[in-house]
Parts: C-alpha cells; sequence; structure tokens
C-alpha cells in the first residue's frame, strides 16, 4: 500500500511445531498510532521482536520504508529509524537519569578516536545532545532528577526514561510494548499525551501493543485484535469496539453473546 | 605396540578427567556456578592424602577415606562460608566467579607454604603391571577405571532413584520453580557441593599415586575437565563423560605425534572450535534438556 | 633508596594493567580473564624487537601495542559473542595457552630461560639509565594511559560502554553495534596491556614465561577489585595497597621464598573479602553482581 512505512507481509514464526505468528499482514501508515491488541500469549510481543530483528521471520517479510529488514541484524534495523521499548522498562541501573538519554543519541563522540582527539564538532555536538537531553526530561517533570542514578526513580519515572531513550535516537517508528503497565492513572494520562504529541507534533509513526482499552480506543488511529498468532480483525476504534469477537477476546464467549 | 600404550594412558586419564569433569558439572547444572575453586579442592583432597598417608603414617589404603572426607569437606566450607554469604549479601555469579579465583590464589598458596612447591611422591619404584602385547597396564590404570566404573552408574541411581537426586534435577531444571516447591536449594547446594568435592577426592588419590603431589596440579586437570564439560554438552552429566575420554586421547595423539608440551595447546584448540562452532557441544541443545 | 624507586615503577605498571582491565569489567561488562596474554605479548613483541632486530624504541612502542591489538581482534571477535561464562573460560584458555606457547615455542621465545639483556629505553639520543630516570618515564606513560582513559569514558563512547554494560539487547534497540563496540574496547584494552608489557621489559632487563600467566590476571582482578571498579582513583588505589602491603610485611621481618606464596595468599584472601562484604572496593563506582 503506498504511504506505508512499516509492512507486515504474510509474516510467520513457529517454535518447532507451535506457530506463536501465523500469517500475519499489516500495512502501517507513518505518523499514525496503531495499537495490537489482544489476550495474552496472542504473539503480540513476538511481533514486536520480528520487526525489530530479535527473532527470525520462519516465513513472510517486513519493509521499512519500502525496503525489506527481515534478516538484517537488530542494531541496523534500528539504525534505520526504529525504536521499541520493551515491558519491563530495563533501564540502566547504575547510569545517571541524564546519561540515559545522551546514550541514546547517535554521536560523533562515540568514535574513540573522536572521544580522544576531541575535535571542536565533537564538543559542541555532545553539548548540544545534553542540552536536547535536560529539555527532553523537561517535558515528562524528569529535569530535577537529572543526575540522580537511574535506579532511584520511581517505576513510573523509569517507564517514561526508558521512552525517551528511545526517543533521543529520533526513530521514525516507535514500538512501545505496554507502556501503561504499572502506571497509575495520571501517569497513564501523561503517557497518552506523550504519544500522542509523538504522532501529531513529531510526525512518528507509533505501533502500540496494549492491555489498557481505555488508553486504546483514545489514542488509536487504527487498532488490530491478535488472537492465537492471527489477526482476527482490524479496523478504527470505533468500528471495532463493540465487536463481538473483540468482547469475545477480552471476556469471553459468553458475553459476546450477551451483547446484541 | 606404541599406539596401544597411548591408547591405554588416554583412557585411564580420561577416566580421571572424567571424575573431575561430572563432579564440575553437576555443580555447575545445578547452581549454575562457575565454580573454578574446583581445583584447589582436588588439590586439597591430595594434600589430606600425603598428609595421612605418609605424615600421619596411615599408609596409603587407610588414607584414602580421609582424603575423600578431606576434599568433601574443603568443598562444603567454600561453599559455606564465601558462596553462601557471596549470595546472602545479593551478590550473584559473577561474584561468585572471582571469588573463586581468589580461592584459588589463597589455598595455593597455602599448600606452598604449608608443603612448599616441591612434588610430594607417595610411593617409589614401578607399579604392578600386566604386560599385553608390548603395552603395560598398570595396577593404577585398573583401578581409574574401576572407580570410575562403580562411581558413575551409582551417581546415575541416585540422581533418579533418591528423593535427594531428583530434587537435584529439578533444581538444574527449573530452579525458581523448585524453591517454590519448598525444596531448601541451601542444603541442595551443599550437598552438590561435597558430591562434586568427594569425586575430586577420588581423582586427587589416582593422580597423587602416579605423579604426587603439587601446590598448582589442580589447574590444568579442571581446565580439561571443564572442556570437556563443554565438548560433551552443558547440561548432559553422561556427555561430560564422553568429552573427558575424547580430550585425553586427544592429548595423548599429541603426546605421541608433537610433543608434551603440546598438552594444554590441544584442550584449549579444542574449546575454540567448540565454541565458535558448536558451543552446545556434542550432546547438548535440544537433546540436553538440562538434564543433572 | 633505589629499591623503593624500582617499587614506584612497578606500580605504575601495575596501575595501567589494572586501569585497562577495568576499562573491560567496570564499563563494559567484559569479564576478561585474559589479560595476562596481552601483557605477555606486548612484553615479548619488545624483548624480541630489541633484542633480536635490534629496532629503536618508536618501534618497539608500536609493536608492542600493535601485537596485542592484533591478538584481541583474532580472539575477540568470535569470543566476545559468547555468552558470560563459556567467554570466562575462552580467555582463561587465553591465558593458559599464551603462557604454554612462550614456554614451549623455544625457537622464538627462548622457551622458560626467558630473554635476556633487554637494552635501556633509547630516545632521540637520550638513554633511560638510572631507576630514577625510569619513574620519571613511567610516570608520564602510566598519566597518559590514565588520560586516554577518562577520555574515553567521559565521551559518548563511554556511555555507550557502560550502557553495553547494563543491558545488551536493550542497547543494541537503540541502534548500537555493540559487538563492534565490545570488540574495539577490547582491543585498546589489550594495547594498553602491551604497553605495561613492554614497560616491565625494560623495568626487569629480563622476562621469562612465568611472569605473564594466571597469577598475574589474578593479581590484576584484586588491585581492580580492593579498589574499585569504574573509578580512576580505585585503578591507583588498588596496585598501591596490593603493593604496599606485603612491602609492610617485609619490612617487620617476613623473610624468604615464603614471600611469594604469603602474597598469593594475601591476593586471594583479599578478592575473596571484598567480594563478600564490599563488592564496589574503596572507591569503585561500579558494582559487579
Amino acid at each position: 500500500m503506498a504511504g506505508a512505512i512499516l509492512e507486515l507481509r504474510d509474516v510467520s514464526r513457529h517454535f518447532g511445531g507451535l506457530k506463536a505468528v501465523n500469517g500475519v499482514s499489516l500495512s502501517i501508515e507513518e505518523g499514525t498510532i496503531t495499537s495490537l491488541v489482544g489476550p495474552n500469549g496472542a504473539g503480540k510481543t513476538t511481533v514486536f521482536n520480528l520487526i525489530t530483528g530479535i527473532l527470525p521471520l520462519s516465513s513472510g517479510d517486513i519493509r521499512f520504508d519500502g525496503r525489506s529488514i527481515a534478516g538484517l541484524p537488530p542494531y541496523a534495523i534500528a539504525r534505520r529509524g526504529l525504536g521499541r521499548t520493551f515491558q519491563d522498562p530495563r533501564i540502566f541501573y547504575e547510569m545517571s537519569v541524564i546519561d540515559h538519554v545522551v546514550a541514546g543519541f547517535s554521536l560523533r563522540g562515540e568514535n574513540p578516536l573522536a572521544a580522544i582527539l576531541r575535535g571542536p564538532r565533537m564538543r559542541h555536538e555532545t553539548r548540544a545532545a545534553r542540552d536536547s537531553a535536560l529539555r527532553m526530561l523537561d517535558e515528562v517533570g524528569l529535569r530535577r532528577r537529572a543526575h540522580e542514578k537511574a535506579q532511584d526513580l520511581s517505576f513510573g519515572e523509569q517507564r517514561f526514561l526508558s521512552i525517551l531513550r528511545t526517543l533521543a535516537g529520533d526513530p521514525r517508528i516507535v514500538l512501545l510494548d505496554e507502556p501503561t503497565v504499572g502506571l497509575d492513572r495520571d501517569s497513564v494520562h501523561d503517557l497518552t499525551r506523550l504519544v500522542q504529541r509523538m504522532a501529531r507534533e513529531q510526525k512518528k509513526t507509533v505501533l502500540l501493543v496494549e492491555h489498557n482499552l481505555d488508553v486504546i480506543f483514545d489514542v488509536s488511529d487504527q487498532v488490530h485484535l491478535l488472537v492465537g498468532g492471527s489477526i482476527a480483525l482490524s479496523g478504527e476504534p470505533s468500528e471495532i469496539k463493540r465487536h463481538p469477537r473483540m468482547i469475545e477476546a477480552y471476556l469471553g464467549a459468553r458475553y459476546a453473546a450477551l451483547r446484541p | 605396540m606404541i599406539l596401544g600404550q597411548y591408547l591405554i594412558n588416554g583412557i585411564a586419564s580420561g577416566a580421571i578427567y572424567a571424575l573431575l569433569a561430572v563432579g564440575f558439572a553437576m555443580i555447575y547444572n545445578t547452581t549454575k556456578m562457575l565454580h573454578i575453586a574446583h581445583a584447589v579442592v582436588y588439590t586439597g583432597g591430595a594434600y589430606v592424602y600425603y598428609t595421612c598417608a605418609i605424615l600421619l603414617g596411615m599408609g596409603l589404603w587407610f588414607a584414602m577415606p580421609f582424603a575423600i572426607a578431606g576434599a568433601t569437606l574443603l568443598g562444603l566450607s567454600i561453599e559455606v562460608g564465601i558462596y553462601r554469604p557471596i549470595r546472602r549479601l545479593g551478590g550473584g555469579t559473577n561474584s561468585i566467579l572471582i571469588a573463586s579465583l581468589g580461592t584459588i590464589s589463597l589455598l595455593q598458596g597455602v599448600y606452598a607454604v604449608l608443603f612448599t612447591t616441591d612434588t610430594r611422591t607417595l610411593r617409589q619404584g614401578p607399579l604392578p603391571a600386566f604386560i599385553v602385547g608390548g603395552d603395560s597396564i598398570t595396577s593404577l590404570h585398573v583401578a581409574v577405571l574401576a572407580v570410575v566404573a562403580v562411581t558413575f552408574p551409582l551417581l546415575q541411581l541416585f540422581l533418579r532413584r533418591s528423593r535427594i537426586g531428583i530434587a537435584i534435577r529439578a533444581l538444574a531444571d527449573n530452579p525458581a520453580l523448585a524453591e517454590v516447591h519448598g525444596m531448601d536449594t541451601r542444603r541442595l547446594y551443599a550437598i552438590i557441593m561435597m558430591i562434586g568435592s568427594a569425586l575430586a577426592g577420588a581423582a586427587a588419590i589416582l593422580v597423587s599415586l602416579d605423579l604426587g603431589v603439587k601446590p598448582d596440579m589442580g589447574f590444568d586437570a579442571v581446565f580439561t575437565s571443564v572442556v570437556a564439560v563443554v565438548v560433551g554438552g552443558v547440561g548432559y552429566l553422561p556427555g561430560a563423560l564422553l568429552g573427558a575420554f575424547m580430550l585425553a586421547l586427544l592429548q595423548q595423539l599429541a603426546v605421541w605425534q608433537l610433543n608434551s608440551a603440546w598438552q594444554n595447546g590441544v584442550v584449549f584448540g579444542t574449546l575454540v572450535i567448540f565454541l565458535i562452532l558448536r558451543p552446545q557441544g556434542v550432546f547438548g541443545g535440544r537433546m540436553a534438556s538440562r538434564r543433572a | 633508596m633505589d629499591y623503593f624507586v624500582n617499587l614506584l615503577s612497578q606500580v605504575c605498571i601495575y596501575v595501567i594493567q589494572v586501569a585497562t582491565l577495568d576499562l573491560l569489567v567496570g564499563y563494559t561488562g567484559i569479564f576478561s580473564f585474559g589479560h595476562a596474554a596481552f601483557i605477555g605479548i606486548g612484553a615479548y613483541t619488545t624483548a624480541l624487537l630489541l633484542t633480536k632486530l635490534h629496532l629503536g624504541f618508536g618501534a618497539v612502542l608500536l609493536g608492542s601495542m600493535l601485537a596485542p591489538m592484533a591478538l584481541a581482534f583474532a580472539v575477540g571477535l568470535p569470543t566476545l559473542r559468547l555468552s558470560g561464562d563459556y567467554f570466562v573460560l575462552g580467555t582463561i584458555g587465553l591465558t593458559n595457552v599464551t603462557a604454554s606457547i612462550l614456554t614451549n615455542w623455544v625457537a622464538v621465545t627462548n622457551g622458560p630461560f626467558g630473554i635476556y639483556g633487554i637494552p635501556d629505553i633509547s630516545l632521540f639520543g637520550w638513554k633511560v639509565v638510572t631507576p630514577g630516570q625510569f619513574l620519571a618515564v613511567t610516570i608520564v606513560v602510566t598519566a597518559v594511559v590514565l588520560l586516554v582513559k577518562h577520555l574515553l569514558i567521559s565521551a559518548p563512547f563511554g556511555l555507550t560502554l557502560q550502557a553495553i554494560r547494563e543491558d545488551e539487547t536493550v542497547t543494541v534497540m537503540m541502534g548500537k553495534n555493540v559487538a563492534r563496540m565490545r570488540a574495539i574496547a577490547f582491543a585498546i584494552a589489550g594495547a594498553g596491556a602491551g604497553l605495561s608489557g613492554l614497560l616491565t621489559a625494560y623495568n626487569l632487563r629480563f622476562i621469562d614465561p612465568t611472569l605473564f600467566d594466571l597469577q598475574l590476571v589474578i593479581f590484576a582482578w584484586a588491585a581492580l577489585f580492593v579498589g574499585g571498579c569504574a573509578s580512576i582513583v580505585g585503578n591507583i588505589l588498588g596496585p598501591l595497597i596490593l603493593v604496599g602491603f606485603p612491602e609492610a610485611l617485609r619490612f617487620i621481618g617476613l623473610q624468604g621464598g615464603a614471600v611469594a606464596h604469603v602474597r598469593e595468599i594475601l591476593y586471594g584472601g583479599l578478592l575473596i573479602v571484598m567480594t563478600i562484604f564490599r563488592p564496589q572496593g574503596i572507591a569503585g563506582n561500579y558494582r559487579i553482581r
């Protein structure tokens, strides 16, 4: 489909006899927010692992900006502009908050020679990165904790930090794996607004795996229901919100039968 | 036939490595600790044997159970005195590895201070031997094989039939679940260490009768045994046996065709080949499924 | 007084060894027990280039760093991919085998007899003859190494290494080529270790394989641990304490051949005690788990 920034074409992943992901095809438009929902074990995180290259495809293809990324090493896929967070914030415990964000940038100073020689461009770039990092931290209210160790943050703060770390790399697509888990209501609200800003203001494409249906229906442009490794249902939130298959997936067949 | 002698030597040293390898593998599979200090537990067993047999005059036979007891106690002390406190204070397997390294240095130094670096011998003169087709099979060769032939089936029986043995295998398979099921992991760790150390003690007796005792005798032997575990496949105990014999024969091949200096190189070369081409070892991968 | 000056030079050499090991362990999370191999290669390259090929200081300087770097790349690229325990095993094997080759390849290394007659440092006509002059050179080299280390770790390069140490998968997801970075860190540390080998060769005027075995690795780890990881101050404190303590004992009367073994006991004991009670060392910024 034209304009699609990410395309999954008949993607499958087998583990022995088990088909964790079975013939999944989807197409994601740039700048949209797409949600992947479904019961536990449906294969949602596996899809993420396939897109990011952590798991190899058993069959099918994945295209980013029209070019196939299947088989590329994960770091190469990430470099093309694909960022990803994990269900667990997985922060760097021993590093300071601001260092997390700075580490996310792609900088000249990562080259050992540049680090030793410290030319004016390297120094300028590094300083600019630190300033950007502080600004990003400010936007989520973490600026005053910039020099604390990440392990001293609350769980919710760590969650936001892990997202900032990913955003620092300026990815074009951001994959967020269950970002609202463990967050209180205010933080969920903040996260929702952050996701919306990513898409509307920064023109990023967001792919979410989520269980929190309120968030999903609030924020998504498209929703895909994944059940048993296949897509059971796709559509806009308003269309599928009340769809019997959706209700069945989350509440079971009895409830689905109850709905007219 | 000269080849025959190398074969015999290879099988005998393979049996020694097997005793060490299986002990080490048991400990590693269940506790995930890279207990490289196994080397100085082994050496400690040899020194206890020497002390009891020669210095205290018990003689070669009566001293044997003391040697095994000594090694067992030493291994247990390391577990209880060093590894357990590390775990209790939040350390993980990396910290334990470093402490294990330190233990090697500590005990080798102690042995050197107590006994000097000279090799202590336990007997003089040639061993009684059969001569078969020009090759000599000594009583020690026979003893080593006999020990292995007896201990391994016993060990397997223990692991499969006894309650503790089954608990040990459960621990190797799934430590979190084992803990939840109320198994006392501390006690199991202690028992595992004792069994592994006892096997090392047995190996120490056999080797010291042949080559004597010196402070650094443990390291090469245990390193070779660890490579044997890798070769056989981590997680599969009989694989360690196979790896041990394979390496021993390879070493004898090197001695025969090159010279004895290459023994270490052969072991390291095998390690490198396996790590690069087949890190799961011969029997590793799905088949192993983490049996203790 | 000469004795004390020589001791200080030795401490500086150890500081280089510990600081380079720290780059691997404390910053990148690479548990290398192979440091002795790189130090030994550096020392032997130095000794051979000087005694057999009669090359000058510049060539020797280069050689002592390039040879271990080449080894680090050759060995590092395949082994760094391995999971932790296997990598540890591989590096222990590396130390063993290097010591073995140095001992047995008699044609090149003169085997267990070692290499004698290493001349003084000769730089642009200046000869470094007295222990005091050698100490001056050594301090300068050590300072340069520490400076380079500081520049590396305070730059984004250092941040990426720490990220790798903390969580490799996440760092990959950040678009970093983790495998390459680890190989680079390994090679840089190897080059630094080789430099300490060069200084060792010039310092002792004579080297043999027993200088570069697992005992050296254990010493370096003990010094690293006592001083503390990820800390330049720690890198300096560790060797100072580990060398100073036995010297103090010697002062109060401990004599003879037992001293070497008492050192082994001391280093091993310190390593054990530090891992149990104070894994971050005296001045460390990172605690090994």
